[in-house]
Parts: structure tokens; C-alpha cells; sequence
């Protein structure tokens, strides 16, 4: 069935860009402030234990995605409008992605240009890419990812060279007690954007040594949460807590800030990679995993054709859910990401796992 | 891709017959009758109206008599003359006194090299056409096979299209047997292997596929072999027609076999596992299978010092981008993101765009296709005139367009340094790829500006990692990732660190070095 491979490699490049991918723009722990760091560690211990009933469901029924495992756990009739609810949520979350790549690039670069034809040009190329299966998709994650971090090292590093740059932007810590945080972190932080990996489990079938599996997967939270955590530092230093916690792309705001000798500026380019690059990872993820999804749940044959079904869905999809990005960014936070985040990538995910568990017992005696 | 083979398969169902009408050599696999003039009357009868078939009758003894046949322009007479018809003549002092003379008489007589025995008419007219002189006998059911050709043939000079200033200047010629031979010389070892093979129903080309036994993969030579089998074409002039035939993806714009002129770089690239394909009558050799960053290298990073070869191979990369890439930036730049320049330089940049009056997109096509024509015509000219056309096209295209305000004067300098950045890569047909993607870039650039750039970059990527040459992934080993064959691939690693063959191809016989660098 899963002819296709993928290295160890592949996919922890393709996982960590997909972690990174928007969050590292659109800026995470707006409502902590100056914790925000802490905010996304927080967020970063809960979903390591996340990653483990991940990892441990697919090693119960290795060889299996979450389409296929699912009628083995909770039975064929009461799994279908479960699979239903991933595969629109993988949809949705796909539009959303690209949503916020229109945006960005319409609000900053192309004034002028209607925002469905950024993002239809952009669901094209990946249509294009996925049409060439998982292993296209993860060689193009090897030749992107090196590039994503290389950018965003650099404008780490361009960041110092700021006038504003002060790191006591970051006092006082946990001014008003862990508790805010925590309360602000819970289920957010983990839903958004570690819970997001659920998506590994449509990847894990095709990788190459199973083995190594877990280890790959606490090393892509682990990687990606501690950027996300430095960037966070990054960006509270340069802008300050309070603007920090209004801007909607922060690390673009930050990185105009950046002026080299009155000569080197505007490195909004290398933000825009980032953003391109970053959607690419996250649009392609979650439009494979719908495809894969429907294609499992249908027992079709190939996924290609839904791709390019899909891919013709997501940017109208994009469009009429919200009629502005201030709009987008609240349905996103306040409600899919504390609701349906938290219930279909927390909850059921343990549910699973405890029945998946229960199984196990009961079938081997 | 797939409305083509829906066409083709209609088109060979409307054409039932298509095979069977080709032009082929009819089958003469009956033998020799041993009547000599029964024969000759049959082979003659076959080449009647080629002016070049010669032949000459010999008594040896009153008895028996002996015919020559051959083609003329590719025997070389005198040494015929020496070595065939002399010795022939003098026979009937040598031959034993006995009444039946045989053809096996006459081994012994010839002194030629080369001599070889058939029986069959198609045998036979095989020899001539390749150039063979055939000795008939009247009485024997079996003819001689003299090879004493020779032919006007261009000497062995210096590769035109892959000049390099430090390592051998010696290219391959349209001669096969000269070919091989060069490899020959630098793989003084069994395990280089020739195997011969004739293509082309009527021009009977000789291909030979040659490979390292014990290096290259079976698989890859297995693939090499059949792919060649099923060409079906009348004639194959040059080796690059079997490029399209053999190629795994003949859409895209990016070749998947190298194509060279030098020795050196087949040899090279044999050590590594690849099997190379050599052409009659093509100076241009074949290799497979090959990967992109191997078309970014050129023989001379190997012979010159490996710090200053790794330099020049970053510039070749940053002039890489800059051939694809420097007119759809110009574009983009001046028509969406002013604000991306320093001020300053915008400044003088819309300065000298003031008084043109198109825009961008179309000022920057008109000179990239001018130059495109120019280039071509400097190729086609006769090369005594070939100077002035780069006198007219610095001077009107460059200068006078400029002064009469038609182009501005930053575009110039663009669309020049991307035309001397595009001559920069060791593969030609690597170049004509990049040429061409530049105008698709430049295109998505005066829609999409610096977003179009990237959504350009992109799909190419995407086009890159999907490709593949023979089997070998062609982005390798980038993607898929092989940490020990980065050594030759951005910079070039001294020798003695290089001690790996690459992983796709070399994988059955990874170790290439025995020894590490002796401390002095």
C-alpha cells in the first residue's frame, strides 16, 4: 500500500517546518505579553506528552494511518463521521494556512493585487507538488528547510543591530504569577500550533524505519518549540511586550526595523520566504492529509485526482469563511483553536489511545 | 503526457500496415552456394546503382579463381593492395601442389590483421557496408572477411564545446574505435567493458555501452541495454538522438543525460558507477545517469587546486541564480517594490527609466530576445564576419538604444550580465534550460511580482525533486540527503578526503581510496 518512502530526515524537516510554519509569523502568546516565551514552553511540555499518544497509537497499529486505524479502534460505523470530522478539519485548517499567506502578501507587497489570485496561484504549485506523491513533497522539504532556517538565523542575527533591541523588554517574568499563563496556555499553546502534528500520523505509514518513529516525533517538538521560544524572545525584545501582543505579524514588523549601516534594510524578503515557505510546509501537510484521508476512507485507488479536488476547494474555502484577516485571526483563536483543536486533537486522540489500550489488554488474553 | 500517447496510439491504429512499410534490408540469410559466379551475380544485383561497389577478379590457377568485393572510400586501397591482392597474385607459388585449393588455403596466405570467415549473404553484404573487403572463392561455400578500412576522418583535437585550461585537451572524434580507445588508455583494466550494439534499421549505427564491472549497478546496465533495444528509427545521426529515446522525462526542460566531448570526464564519471554510451559519427558521448549538480561541474574543477576550484564553483551557483533570475528581480523591483532598493539607488534606476516608454516587462523582453538573436547569429555567421555582429550588437543594441532612450541604460547592464552568467555552465543543454526558464520567470514576475519570483523558484524545485535519470533521484544528493557526497558537490573536497564513490550509483563498490593522505 505505501510504496512511497520517506527518510527519518525527510520528515523531521517537513514536520519542523510545518510547526514553525505560520506560528513563527503570526506571533504566539499574544495575551501573555512579555511571557509569551514561557507561554509556547508550556505549551511545548504539554504537547511532548501529545507526541507520545500519537507515536504510541501508531505503534499499536503500525502500518496504519489515522483513516485506517480508527474503524480498528472504535469500529467501522461510529468511526466514519469521525474520519469525517479530520478530514474537514485538515481542509479547513489547509484554507486557513493559506488564508494567512494571501494576507500577508496582500497587506504587505501586492497592494494592489486581488487576494484569490495569491492564493490560487499558490494552491497550484501545490497541487503541482503533491500530484508527485509523499517523496516529492518531503525531497522539496529537503531543500526548503535548510534555506527556512538559514533566513530566520540571519534576521536573528540582524535583529541585534536594532537601536530598540533590549532584552529587559522581557521583565518583569511572570509578573502576575504562573497562573495567567497558564490558564492562557491551556489548551491553546498546545493546540496551536504543536497539536497541529496530529497530521504526522497520515505521514508515519510512509516512513522508511518505523523504529525511530518516536524519537523523530519529541524531536520535532522539541526543535520546533525551542525556536518558536527564541523567536518569541527575539520579537518581545525588539518590539516590545505591548506591541508585541497587538501586531499581527510580528517578525515582519521586527525585521523592518532592522537597518545595517543605512544600507542593509528591508529584509522583509527573507520574511516573506519565510511565509511562502512556511504555508508550503502547512498548506501541503494538511491538503495531503485530507487527500490521503478521502482517498482511505473511499478506497480509492490513487490520491491525485483528490489532490486536485482539494486543491480547487481550499481557496475559495479560504475566502468565505471570514470577510477580513482581523475576522480570520478571531474564528482561528477564540473558537477553532480552543474548541475543535482541543477535541480533535486532544481529547479524541487520548480516547483513542485508551480504548486502542484497553483492546490490546482485553485481545491478548 | 498522456493525450500524446492517446495520439500516438491512434495514430498507430489508423496505420496498420506501418510497420511492415518501412524501409529495411530485405533477408538474405541463405548461404553462399559455393558457384562463384552465381553468387557475385546475386550480391551485384543487390548493389546495382552504387557507384562506390568495386570489385576485382583474381586467377589463382587455372582452376580457381578468386573475387574481391568492396566498397570504395572506406578500404584503404593500398593497404589492400599490399596485404590482399599481392599475396593473391604470388598464390600459385606458395599453395601446395594439389588439385583442390579451399578457402582455409588462403588464411594463410593473406597478411592482413584481421580476418574473419561467414557464409551467409547477409553476412557478407554487412562486411562490405561496414567497410570490409570479402574474398570470394569459386568452390567454397564459406567468403573471407579482410577489414582493411580506413576512411577521411577528422583528427583528434581539442573539445570545442568543454575548453578547459588545465588537464587534457584531447576530445572525442566522429570515430568510434578512436573513442573507445581513449577510454581505453586511462582504464588500463579488464574490468572496463564494451558492449556493441547497431541501431537504426538503415543506418546500422554502431552504439557501444561501456561501464566499470564490479562499480556500476547491474540494474542501471540492464536499463542502459534495454532502453537502447527498443529504439525503432531508420537512422541515428548523432548521439543525440538517442537522448530523447532513452530519456526518463523528455518534457522537461532539464537534460537527464550529459552529453560530452572529453575522455576525461567518461572516464570520471565511469569511476563512479555510471555507464557511458558512445555514438559512430558522434563526437558527443553519453552518460547516465546523471544528476543535476553533476551538470554544474565541470573536468577542471578536479585538475586545479581544490580551495580556489571550491570558490569558483560558489560562483558558478550565484551566477546560476543570477542567469535565471536578475531580469524578473529588475522587473519586480521596478514595477511592485520600489521600497526593496536603497534609496539612493531607486533614485537613479527611475532616473534612467524616465524617458522609456514601455514598460518594464516589455523593455526587459525586448532586449532579452535581441539578445537571444544576437547569440544565435554569432553562432550561424561565418567566422570571419562573426566579429562584426558583436560590433552591432554592443553598439546599436547596447549603446545607440540606450542614448536614444528606447532601454534604459540599468537594463542593459542586466540583461548582459545574465547573458555572460548563462555561458558560465560547464552543460550546455543545462543552459538552454536556465534561458528558457528565465523568460517563465520573468513572466510570473511582471504578474506577481517578488511572490511570483518565489512561487517561480518553487515550481521548479518542485519540477527538480520529481525528475529523475535512470532510476537516480536527479536533486541527489541534496535531496534525498547524502551527507558523504557533499564533498564534491558545493565545494570540491580535496582528493585524498573524497573516499566515497556516490551513494546512487557507486553503492556496490562505495570505497575509492585505500589509503589517507601520507604526512610529509
Amino acid at each position: 500500500m505505501y510504496t512511497e518512502k520517506i527518510s527519518g530526515l525527510q520528515l523531521f524537516y517537513l514536520m519542523v517546518g510545518y510547526v514553525l510554519g505560520t506560528a513563527i509569523i503570526l506571533g504566539l502568546g499574544l495575551n501573555s505579553k512579555q511571557d509569551a516565551w514561557i507561554f509556547i514552553l508550556i505549551g511545548m511540555s504539554g504537547s511532548l506528552i501529545l507526541m507520545a499518544v500519537f507515536t504510541q497509537l501508531a505503534a499499536y497499529y503500525p502500518g496504519d494511518s489515522l483513516v485506517e486505524m480508527l474503524p480498528k479502534i472504535i469500529g467501522k460505523f461510529l468511526s466514519y463521521p469521525v474520519i469525517l470530522l479530520y478530514i474537514l478539519h485538515f481542509t479547513y485548517s489547509a484554507a486557513r494556512a493559506s488564508r494567512e499567506l494571501g494576507d500577508l502578501i496582500v497587506t504587505t507587497i501586492l497592494s494592489e493585487t486581488p487576494i484569490f489570485v495569491v492564493i490560487a496561484s499558490f494552491m497550484v504549485l501545490m497541487i503541482y507538488c503533491l500530484r508527485g506523491g509523499v517523496e516529492t513533497f518531503a525531497r522539496m522539504a529537503e531543500i526548503v528547510f535548510p534555506i527556512y532556517i538559514f533566513s530566520l538565523i540571519l534576521i536573528w542575527i540582524l535583529l541585534f543591530s536594532v537601536d530598540q533591541f533590549d532584552i529587559k523588554n522581557l521583565t518583569p517574568i511572570l509578573g502576575n504569577g504562573l497562573m495567567p499563563v497558564l490558564k492562557d496556555a491551556f489548551p491553546t499553546a498546545i493546540n496551536f500550533p504543536f497539536g497541529e502534528t496530529i497530521v504526522i500520523m497520515m505521514l508515519f505509514p510512509h516512513l522508511g524505519n518505523s523504529k525511530h518513529a518516536r524519537r523523530i516525533g519529541m524531536s520535532i517538538i522539541l526543535v520546533g518549540g525551542l525556536l518558536l521560544t527564541i523567536n518569541s524572545i527575539m520579537m518581545i525584545s525588539v518590539l516590545g511586550p505591548e506591541i508585541y501582543s497587538r501586531d499581527i505579524f510580528s517578525l515582519l514588523s521586527a525585521t523592518q526595523m532592522v537597518s545595517v549601516a543605512d544600507f542593509l534594510e528591508r529584509f522583509d524578503a527573507l520574511v516573506i520566504l519565510m511565509m511562502v515557505a512556511g504555508v508550503f510546509f502547512k498548506v501541503g501537510a494538511f491538503t495531503f492529509a485530507a487527500a490521503v484521508g478521502i482517498s482511505q476512507l473511499l478506497s480509492l485507488k490513487q490520491t491525485r485526482s483528490v489532490c486536485l479536488g482539494l486543491g480547487s476547494i481550499i481557496p475559495p474555502l479560504s475566502l468565505v469563511t471570514a470577510s477580513s484577516f482581523v475576522e480570520h485571526i478571531e474564528i482561528g483563536f477564540k473558537y477553532y483553536v480552543t474548541y475543535v483543536h482541543t477535541l480533535l486533537q486532544i481529547i479524541l486522540p487520548i480516547l483513542f489511545l485508551c480504548i486502542a489500550f484497553i483492546r490490546k489488554k482485553w485481545g491478548q488474553r | 503526457m498522456k493525450i500524446f500517447r492517446q495520439m500516438k496510439r491512434l495514430s498507430a491504429k489508423n496505420k496498420p500496415h506501418m510497420k511492415e512499410q518501412s524501409v529495411q534490408e530485405q533477408g538474405n540469410n541463405e548461404g553462399l552456394t559455393g558457384n562463384l559466379e552465381e553468387d557475385f551475380q546475386r550480391i551485384k544485383q543487390l548493389f546495382e546503382g552504387a557507384a562506390d561497389f568495386a570489385y576485382r577478379e583474381i586467377e589463382i590457377n587455372a582452376a580457381y579463381s578468386a573475387l574481391i568485393l568492396y566498397l570504395n572510400g572506406l578500404v584503404n586501397v593500398e593497404r589492400m593492395e599490399l596485404h590482399v591482392i599481392h599475396p593473391l597474385v604470388k598464390a600459385n607459388e606458395k599453395l601446395p601442389r594439389r588439385a583442390e585449393i579451399t578457402i582455409d588455403d588462403m588464411k594463410g596466405i593473406l597478411s592482413s590483421a584481421q580476418v574473419k570467415q561467414g557464409t551467409t549473404f547477409q553476412e557478407v553484404i554487412d562486411q562490405i557496408l561496414a567497410g570490409g573487403t570479402i574474398l570470394l572463392m569459386n568452390g567454397s561455400k564459406s567468403a573471407l572477411f579482410i577489414s582493411e578500412q580506413s576512411w577521411e576522418q577528422r583528427s583528434v583535437d581539442e573539445p570545442v564545446s568543454e575548453a578547459v585550461v588545465l588537464g587534457p585537451r584531447e576530445g572525442f572524434t566522429e570515430n568510434i574505435r578512436t573513442n573507445g580507445s581513449m577510454i581505453r588508455r586511462r582504464l588500463k583494466t579488464t574490468k572496463l567493458k564494451f558492449e556493441y550494439m547497431k541501431l537504426g534499421s538503415l543506418s546500422q549505427t554502431e552504439v557501444m555501452i561501456t561501464y566499470l564491472e564490479d562499480i556500476a549497478q547491474h540494474s542501471i546496465v540492464e536499463e542502459v541495454r534495454s532502453r537502447l533495444n527498443r529504439i525503432e528509427i531508420d537512422a541515428i545521426e548523432d548521439s543525440g538522438y538517442i537522448v530523447e529515446f532513452i530519456e526518463d522525462q523528455p518534457f522537461s526542460l532539464f537534460p537527464q543525460v550529459l552529453q560530452t566531448e572529453r575522455p576525461d570526464r567518461v572516464v570520471g564519471n565511469l569511476l563512479e558507477g555510471k555507464v557511458g554510451i558512445l555514438v559512430a559519427n558522434s563526437p558527443f558521448a553519453l552518460i547516465v545517469p546523471v544528476t543535476f549538480f553533476e551538470m554544474m561541474n565541470s573536468p577542471e574543477d578536479y585538475y586545479g587546486r581544490f580551495i580556489i576550484t571550491s570558490f569558483i564553483r560558489f560562483i558558478r551557483y550565484l551566477f546560476l541564480a543570477v542567469a535565471l533570475l536578475f531580469p524578473s528581480i529588475y522587473i519586480a523591483v521596478t514595477t511592485f517594490h520600489h521600497e526593496l532598493l536603497p534609496t539612493n539607488l531607486i533614485f537613479s534606476v527611475a532616473a534612467s527609466r524616465e524617458k522609456v516608454p514601455f514598460p518594464a516587462v516589455v523593455e526587459a523582453l525586448l532586449m532579452e530576445i535581441t539578445f537571444e538573436a544576437l547569440r544565435e547569429a554569432g553562432l550561424r555567421l561565418p567566422r570571419p564576419i562573426g566579429s562584426t555582429v558583436s560590433i552591432v550588437g554592443a553598439l546599436v543594441v547596447g549603446q545607440a538604444a540606450v542614448e536614444a532612450g528606447i532601454v534604459s541604460a540599468p537594463l542593459v547592464i542586466v540583461v548582459a550580465t545574465t547573458g555572460i552568467a548563462s555561458f558560465m555552465f560547464p552543460s550546455y543543454p543545462l543552459t538552454g534550460a536556465i534561458r528558457l526558464l528565465r523568460f517563465f520567470m520573468i513572466f510570473l514576475a511582471a504578474t506577481l511580482g517578488f511572490y511570483g519570483i518565489l512561487l517561480g523558484i518553487f515550481f521548479i524545485s518542485v519540477h527538480l525533486v520529481k525528475l529523475r535519470s535512470f532510476g537516480v533521484p536527479y536533486m541527489a544528493p541534496i535531496a534525498p540527503f547524502h551527507f558523504n557526497n557533499l564533498k564534491d558537490i558545493f565545494i570540491r573536497a580535496p582528493w585524498w578526503k573524497i573516499n566515497e564513490r556516490p551513494h546512487e550509483t557507486g553503492k556496490r563498490n562505495l570505497k575509492r581510496l585505500s589509503s589517507r593522505k601520507p604526512k610529509y
